[in-house]
């Protein structure tokens, strides 16, 4: 590692992936601008190109031209205004800085957003960053349904009683609706079901959409449960906020009760988690160049997280869920 | 003021509306809101929606509409005369006939299903489907005008006491068991019907009988003086046991399917014996002419047809004796499931091992399977972000597929897909089980030839 004040030279090593944590309540084109603008506010303040030499050859009389007079001309270098930061602008500006993002995250998500700076455009593009398995928590408050999905933005359109959801209900939906997307897996990934290829991809387990076509969920478990609130935690590919939404909305119908989201948190992206991730206090040159470094190590460890299934299933009160269904039933 | 009892009705229409109606429904609630805009949340009514009831059941089924065992009159009946196309339901759709009454128990036949309910009354089994040989009992609209043909679910009159319970339902091709209890557990009586030109009815065979309007329901008070805790269909014989474990067979025996050590019919329960002496039987099952029994301590016996290798015995086409097939690998058999050409077991860590002919599950490639192989864990949702918890509880089979239940719930049909039979939404032969999307957690499934029945709970 090599301390400088040269622009030039961090900018040929400001090229790779930067893992970020998104506040809530920020577009993600907004998050990008503020990167590109804060890593050229960042440059431009170090040592830049200097104005390129402008050779100006003067005779000794002033206000005669060098070449009407057969007096000594004088040869001096000067640096040229035309090439001079105030008249040219800064030397770094966005426009220059290429971005790319490897998935979208909703305007009230918050979490981890994978950027391609540069150079890792191309990166980017790799279709493996595009299947790394997103974990998602989902915050959801039972009791009252809006229009727009969020539990504090527009129209309250129904309340229900939700005292009597038990936490076992919450598991059994969840676990239908994974199991449900299992299957719908298959048409994503291009192939028939009845298909050789088809045994062979469900051997081996997740089965990763080839299109942008549909949300796939390969696991929803409930994470906390305190009513009216829960956690769900979903892995999930292709997901866009509004699914998260309305799949919350038909959450609180198979419960018999009404629900709204809270919250949506990226919290993992392949072995990308929240301890690599720049919070917003961190967006400037020094830290995005750390973190570049740190994201190419884990690039080469590139590998889809598996969540830790062995523990046993408990709910708030620590009771095994399975039991509790088993006494239910 | 509205008085409250209306705007809950309109709450539940609010939330209740499917994707088509909910944008329509979107654009009215738009410009005719229910409360106008500076209404605040405290002033919006609370809907309480109807109690979670653990015990309610909902009644799905799925496959050929033509012979109305799938028991919705709406699908079966046919909209114009123009109208001659076979009707398939490829996907698992709701029995009305399950919302109205407490369906506990269903069995699928050739081309008829019957639904065991409990209810307080003394029509406790009804039928639906094919009726040529009052299988489903007698069942007229005028006199002397019996019905072959039932396209929704019809009550059999049976002689059951309101106290009873029907423990049991087994249909095999022409001919309905029904095991009564008088309590839950001890075992109770069998109630025959339907075709008995083999005795599988259990009672004499007369030649020349008309099964056709027949109102003869038989009745098989116990077995060695044991009431009877289970029964179990084949195609054209039947199989009980009693109290104490033994197994009695009746009905059709020329490939040894009854297991009486010789062929043809026999028109009362026997014993079977052969490997099946001294031991104590739990289950008995049989789809079409070949069967297998488990003991208590998951050991497992089969006879009958065996032309496809599904008894594991070289060479031998018949098996008229039950014999003890080894399974080395498996473990104790916790469930078995018989097909037409192919066998399976369940062992207890929910592992499915299957043999035979036809699609076992292990891709288009493999038809045929000589020693038990087991089907790769992965096809029954235990992928690596599944819940390594939720394992296969029980295996059924029909002539030519195979389902699987989870104790989540879940269903896994594959096999050929006969008629929509799979369930799966289309009419493509499954070689490995997938999963049947029915929103609700299945309990019992039942599989015929081409339809297939579910017993199931509503998530909470």
């Amino acid at each position: 590692m090599k301390l400088t004040r040269d622009a030039s030279l961090v900018w040929k090593h400001l090229t790779g992936i930067v893992c970020l944590y998104k506040p809530p309540r920020k577009s993600v084109a907004v998050v990008k601008h503020t990167i590109k603008s804060h890593l050229c506010r960042d440059l431009n303040q170090m040592k830049v190109r200097p104005p390129t030499p402008y050779i100006m050859i003067e005779s000794e009389l002033k206000d005669v031209p060098a070449e009407k007079t057969k007096s000594k001309s004088v040869i001096k270098v000067i640096p040229s205004y035309a090439d001079n930061v105030l008249v040219t602008g800064p030397r770094y500006v966005t426009e220059e800085i290429r971005g790319r993002m490897v998935h979208e995250l909703g305007y009230r998500s918050s979490g981890l957003l994978l950027l391609g700076i540069n150079g890792g455009c191309n990166e980017v593009k790799n279709k493996t960053f595009h299947q790394l398995v997103r974990c998602y928590q989902v915050g959801v408050r039972l009791g009252l349904e809006t229009d727009s999905g969020w539990f504090d933005e527009g129209r309250g359109k129904a309340k229900a009683s939700f005292k009597h959801v038990p936490p076992h209900a919450v598991t059994t939906v969840l676990a239908s609706m994974q199991a449900a997307h299992t299957k719908c897996a298959f048409d994503l990934a291009g192939v028939l079901p009845d298909s050789q290829e088809a045994y062979e991809l469900a051997l081996q387990g997740a089965i990763k959409p080839k299109t942008t076509g549909g949300c796939v969920i390969y696991s929803a478990r409930l994470l906390d449960f305190r009513l009216p609130d829960f956690t769900i935690e979903l892995h999930t590919l292709n997901e866009t906020e509004d699914y998260f939404l309305s799949m919350v909305e038909l959450l609180g119908i198979k419960l018999r009760s009404a629900a709204t989201t809270t919250s949506i948190k990226c919290v993992q992206i392949g072995n990308f988690g929240v301890e690599h991730a720049l919070s917003s206090a961190d967006w400037d040159l020094q830290h995005i160049l750390k973190n570049m470094k740190l994201c190419s190590k884990l690039v080469k460890e590139n590998s889809d997280i598996v969540p830790n299934l062995d523990e046993e299933r408990l709910d708030v009160t620590g009771r095994n869920i399975y039991q509790d269904k088993a006494a239910n039933n | 003021m509205i008085p409250t009892s209306i705007l809950r009705v309109s709450n539940n229409c609010l939330l209740q509306v499917n994707n088509c109606a909910k944008r329509h429904y979107g654009r009215i609630m738009k410009r005719f809101p229910l409360y106008p805009d500076d209404t605040p949340i405290e002033k919006i009514p609370e809907y309480a929606f109807s109690k979670p009831d653990k015990d309610r059941r909902h009644l799905f089924s799925w496959g050929l509409c033509e012979h109305g065992a799938v028991g919705i009159l709406r699908q079966c009946t046919k909209r114009s005369k123009k109208d001659t196309a076979p009707r398939y339901l490829q996907r698992p759709c709701r029995v009305r006939f399950g919302d109205f009454n407490r369906v506990i128990d269903v069995a699928c036949g050739f081309g008829f299903t019957l639904y065991a309910v409990s209810t307080k009354s003394s029509l406790k089994v009804f039928g639906t489907g094919i009726n040529t040989d009052s299988q489903i009992g007698y069942q007229s609209q005028r006199k002397d005008a019996p019905m072959e043909l039932l396209l929704a679910p019809v009550p059999i009159r049976l002689p059951i006491d309101p106290h009873e319970n029907v423990a049991a339902l087994a249909a095999g091709r022409a001919h309905s068991l029904i095991l009564v209890e008088r309590e839950k557990g001890k075992g109770g009586r069998v109630l025959t019907l339907g075709n008995n030109s083999y005795g599988q009815c259990a009672r004499p065979i007369e030649e020349g009988e008309e099964f056709n309007g027949s109102k003869m329901v038989h009745c098989v008070e116990g077995l060695e003086a044991e009431a009877i805790k289970s029964v179990a269909c084949g195609q054209d014989h039947s199989l009980f046991i009693n109290n104490r474990g033994h197994l009695f067979s009746c009905g059709w025996g020329d490939d040894g399917q009854t297991g009486l050590g010789v062929p043809g019919k026999k028109g009362s329960p026997s014993r079977v014996r052969g490997a099946l002496e001294n031991v104590n039987i739990v289950k008995a099952t049989s789809s079409g002419d070949c069967n297998l029994a488990i003991s208590d301590n998951g050991a497992l016996y089969g006879w009958g047809n065996s032309e496809y290798g599904q008894l594991l015995q070289d060479h031998a086409a018949q098996i008229y004796s039950p014999v003890k097939i080894n399974l080395p690998g498996v473990g104790p058999v916790v469930d078995i499931a018989v097909g037409g050409s192919f066998c399976a077991v369940l062992n207890e860590k929910g592992q499915i091992w299957t043999w035979g002919f036809g699609l076992l599950g292990f891709g288009p490639n493999v038809t045929q399977v000589s020693r038990p192989q087991m089907i790769p864990e992965a096809l029954l949702g235990k992928s690596s972000f599944a819940w390594k918890k939720s394992k296969v509880v029980s295996i059924e089979a029909g002539l030519f597929h195979l389902a699987a239940v989870t104790a989540d719930g879940d269903l896994f049909t594959w096999g050929r897909n006969k008629d929509g039979c799979l369930g799966l939404g289309n009419l493509r032969d499954q070689p490995f089980p997938l999963r049947v999307s029915i929103g609700a957690t299945v309990l019992k499934v039942s599989c015929g030839v081409d339809h297939m029945a579910a017993v199931c709970s509503p998530f909470y």
